[in-house]
């Protein structure tokens, strides 16, 4: 075939500009695929360091306020500059701690709450008469224990302990059903001002048992119905009552069932079980701190209510 | 002669027709290709800082929904230095809710891609929006809402 151009050294200038055109082209697509090397590598990530530990640092807080309450509660002379004292030292050292991870934390003391601490802590029947309000006009409960020391089988009927609201008709029900042919059996009944019913049972094998009511173990295994029904709805102490309006608590059938209890409210009760021996209106019943938690990039200011026990609002 | 009864100029035509034929093929194809491709990952792209804004999004949600004060804390916020650009497009993000569902929706300007990414929280979110960068996740105490802003 004849040369299409007689000039030899320019052939093929099409294929030429076709082929920068191309390459171009495909250096724009190996501009594309770094790209998406660069969103793997984004997607890969994980959280924004420090954002989650914010929550663990309360959490953190939480508890070792919850121990410095206790144990304030646990000291006789209950000097109300040992809190302020302590929250400071707790600051200190997890400030130190923090700040080597690159985060600034601080916990400044606001505030504490008085309480009453009621209680039976000698083994006794639960209560002289088959009815035992222990207190009215109660708007704050934690740490509610209950613990039978006689085996519950030998009482009649079932225990009941009761949260009833003041000035309406909700209630919560907790009820400790002896069984002498097979597990005890304890049941959570809640009826709030919606009309709303939920209910749960836990069953468990001891007859003396010991039950953390708003810590929701029965003898230190998990009671579910003392947290959440099958659906996921509260159950927990006095729920749906406590928050938004006063109640009060008591026992039934108490007369039955021999044991100890403890619970802590708030100041301001009235008609508090005046037979109990081992009440104490001297407690404390919570402690409120600023909390701040600074990183490069999160910052968390906030006031936390610590009350060891409590069940949520 | 082996070119006898074809026309040098016929020849010339010929060739350089097919080659402007395939050629041009290939670029179109190889440009249609790059175009499809840059496409999908702004697509991708948008949905990896998506998750990731919503990932800040509901962890300042976390913050706010441990503190059981109605007001919710002082302050909460996290903050992440994302992308300016993708496969060199800028983009915008805004922060919307529609009756009770959140979520982000994230449109690169240049190229027609849009992504929305759902966001599950129980606090009540702001209409506000971002460009590309350092965006701010926080809670706006006063209004008792989520929040995104540029940093």
């Amino acid at each position: 075939m004849a040369d299409l151009n007689p000039r030899g050294d320019e052939r093929g200038q099409l294929v030429l500009v076709g082929a920068v055109v191309l390459a171009v082209t495909f250096i724009g697509l190996a501009i594309v695929v770094n790209s998406a090397i660069f969103s793997e590598n984004l997607a890969t990530r994980g959280d924004v360091p420090g954002s989650g530990e914010a929550l663990d640092y309360r959490y953190e807080v939480e508890q070792g306020i919850g121990e410095i309450v206790e144990t304030v509660n646990a000291n006789e002379s209950r000097d109300p500059t040992l809190i302020e004292n302590s929250v400071e030292n707790i600051s200190a050292q997890g400030g130190l701690q923090q700040a080597r991870s690159g985060r600034v934390v601080s916990i400044s003391y606001v505030d504490d709450e008085d309480g009453n601490r009621l209680a039976q802590d000698t083994p006794d029947v639960l209560s002289a008469n088959n009815t035992k309000t222990l207190a009215t006009s109660v708007s704050k409960t934690r740490n509610v224990q209950l613990n039978f020391t006689r085996n519950i089988t030998d009482g009649t009927g079932s225990f009941e302990l009761i949260a009833q609201e003041s000035s309406g008709s909700s209630f919560w029900n907790m009820t400790v059903d002896p069984s002498t042919s097979g597990d005890n059996t304890l049941r959570v009944e809640l009826n709030n001002t919606a009309g709303v019913t939920r209910s749960g049972t836990c069953e468990f094998g001891s007859d003396t048992p010991s039950v953390d009511v708003t810590g929701a173990t029965i003898d230190g295994e998990r009671c579910q119905a003392l947290v959440r029904n099958g659906t996921g709805e509260p159950l927990w102490f006095a729920a749906d009552i406590q928050g938004s309006s006063d109640y009060e608590i008591r026992f039934e059938n108490g007369d039955e069932f021999n044991g100890t209890y403890s619970m802590t409210m708030n100041e301001g009760i009235s008609d508090f079980d005046p037979n109990a021996l081992d009440n104490d209106d001297n407690v404390v019943y919570s402690v409120t701190v600023d909390l701040s938690y600074s990183t490069s990039a999160v910052r968390y200011e906030t006031e936390i209510e610590v009350a060891p026990g409590e069940v949520p609002p | 002669m082996t070119g006898r009864g074809v026309s040098i100029a016929l020849s010339y035509v010929l060739v350089t027709s097919i080659t402007v034929i395939l050629v041009g093929g290939l670029i179109i194809a190889g440009g249609s290709f790059v175009e499809d491709q840059r496409d999908n990952v702004v697509e991708q792209e948008l949905q990896v800082i998506g998750n990731q804004l919503a990932g800040n999004v509901e962890q300042v949600d976390r913050m706010v929904t441990a503190d059981p004060t109605t007001t919710g804390p002082g302050a909460a916020a996290v903050n992440e230095t994302l992308p300016e650009r993708v496969s060199g497009a800028s983009y915008t993000i805004k922060m919307t809710t529609d009756g009770g569902d959140s979520q982000l929706e994230l449109t690169a300007t240049q190229v027609d891609v849009s992504v929305e990414v759902a966001l599950t929280v129980d606090t009540a979110v702001e209409n506000s929006s971002a460009t590309g960068g350092r965006v701010d996740a926080y809670y706006d105490q006063a209004e008792q809402e989520l929040v995104i802003a540029d940093g």
